[in-house]
């Protein structure tokens, strides 16, 4: 090595400056920490994690009780569905001639699908609003309407299903209240402090 | 020379007693590389109060994310790495924001005692002039002692992109101390 430096100039001004640089380096001063300073760190850090098993334990309760929220939901929504008497198993699915059509009225016209109960169940309620105009224009004497008659069963099991979907969202949305309340308590306070 | 992936199995250790929650594991763990930290921080932000700050929310961060340090590399660089990036981002958020105190030489003797003093200061000089990335090269390299594979690691960049960047630091580095006369002219030999 020393031989070639003797020799070439640019490879020696280049040993020349990396000598320099490694003295420079050595002359550094060394940054010392503060004392108190891993101890106010390791304070910190304890701090942060007692702060974040907090939230945690905020959160995973919150998420309980949603997901309790919707097991119950679903619960209620399931026991208010009619049972059947049979088991699943027992049950035979019927031949095409087993199938009847549910019994009308005698003086009543034949209705055979859910077409007629729905104009039924409309002109019942033209009923009852030409009930609440006044006497000189009552129900009698209109031309054109027929007498009211009571609804057939497959009106009645459409009536009954519409309340049971009723009262089942009733269920629902006592939940999702009750989940929004929880989580308005735990959403923090803003400060938007006071404007001159 | 440190072996690059020689991961300790104290290292390991502590990690698992700081993940369990162990007060006298986390403080350990603080111990033995709050020193380092503060450092390098110093070394990159040129201010001891910023070095502080950053410092304690590179622990933050760190034992926040300690469960994904992966266990088969060495812990070192991984913290060198954090350190780096948050003093990345201060810098970023401290050019965005004017200062009214003016930033002042922590690091440096004011007063130039000697001619390695002199150069000393000078070497710090010329840190502050350099880009980020090859202040971090120099700094982990010739300050910290890491290896190149542990710098390419902590920086998450290629082996070779860590060797040019300290070759381009060093050269920066000395053409500052050639031009403030910091380095004896080589007598050239006549053709």
């Amino acid at each position: 090595l020393e031989q070639h430096l003797a020799g070439c100039s640019s490879c020696r001004e280049q040993y020349a400056a990396a000598t320099r640089l490694v003295q420079g380096l050595k002359s550094l001063p060394r940054i010392a920490a503060p004392p108190e300073l891993a101890r106010r760190i390791a304070g910190a850090v304890v701090r942060d994690r007692v702060v974040r098993r907090r939230r945690m334990k905020v959160r995973l309760y919150v998420t309980a009780a949603l997901a309790a929220s919707v097991f119950l939901m679903l619960l209620v929504s399931y026991s208010q569905q009619p049972s059947p008497n049979v088991l699943p198993h027992q049950v035979r699915p019927l031949a095409q001639n087993e199938v009847r059509p549910p019994e009308a009225p005698p003086d009543a016209p034949q209705r055979t699908n859910g077409a007629d109960s729905l104009v039924e169940r409309t002109r019942e309620q033209l009923h009852m609003l030409l009930d609440a105009l006044p006497a000189e224009v009552a129900v009698e004497n209109l031309p054109g309407v027929p007498e009211l008659e009571p609804l057939d069963p497959a009106a009645q099991s459409l009536k009954q299903a519409g309340l049971d979907v009723t009262a089942s969202l009733q269920t629902v949305t006592r939940s999702a209240r009750q989940a929004l309340d929880y989580f308005s308590r735990e959403l923090p306070v803003l400060d938007l402090g006071t404007r001159e | 020379m440190r072996v690059a992936n020689n991961v300790s199995a104290d290292d390991a250790s502590l990690v698992r007693r700081c993940l369990r929650g162990d007060t006298a594991a986390i403080g350990q763990l603080v111990d033995d590389y709050h020193a380092e930290v503060f450092g390098l921080s110093v070394r990159l932000l040129h201010n001891r109060h910023d070095a502080e700050d950053v410092a304690q929310e590179v622990f933050l961060r760190i034992f926040r994310s300690l469960r994904r340090w992966d266990s088969q590399r060495p812990l070192r660089p991984w913290v060198m790495g954090i350190t780096v990036n948050r003093c990345r981002t201060w810098l970023a958020q401290r050019a965005r924001r004017p200062e009214p105190v003016e930033y002042v030489q922590e690091v440096a003797a004011p007063e130039v005692v000697d001619d390695g003093a002199e150069l000393a200061r000078e070497i710090q000089a010329a840190l502050r002039e350099l880009r980020l990335e090859y202040r971090s090269v120099f700094v982990l390299f010739h300050e910290r002692g890491l290896p190149y594979e542990e710098i390419a690691q902590a920086l998450g960049k290629p082996l070779g992109t860590v060797k040019t960047w300290l070759h381009r630091a060093r050269q920066e580095v000395l053409e500052r101390l050639r031009r403030r006369g910091m380095i004896p002219e080589v007598e050239h030999e006549m053709p």
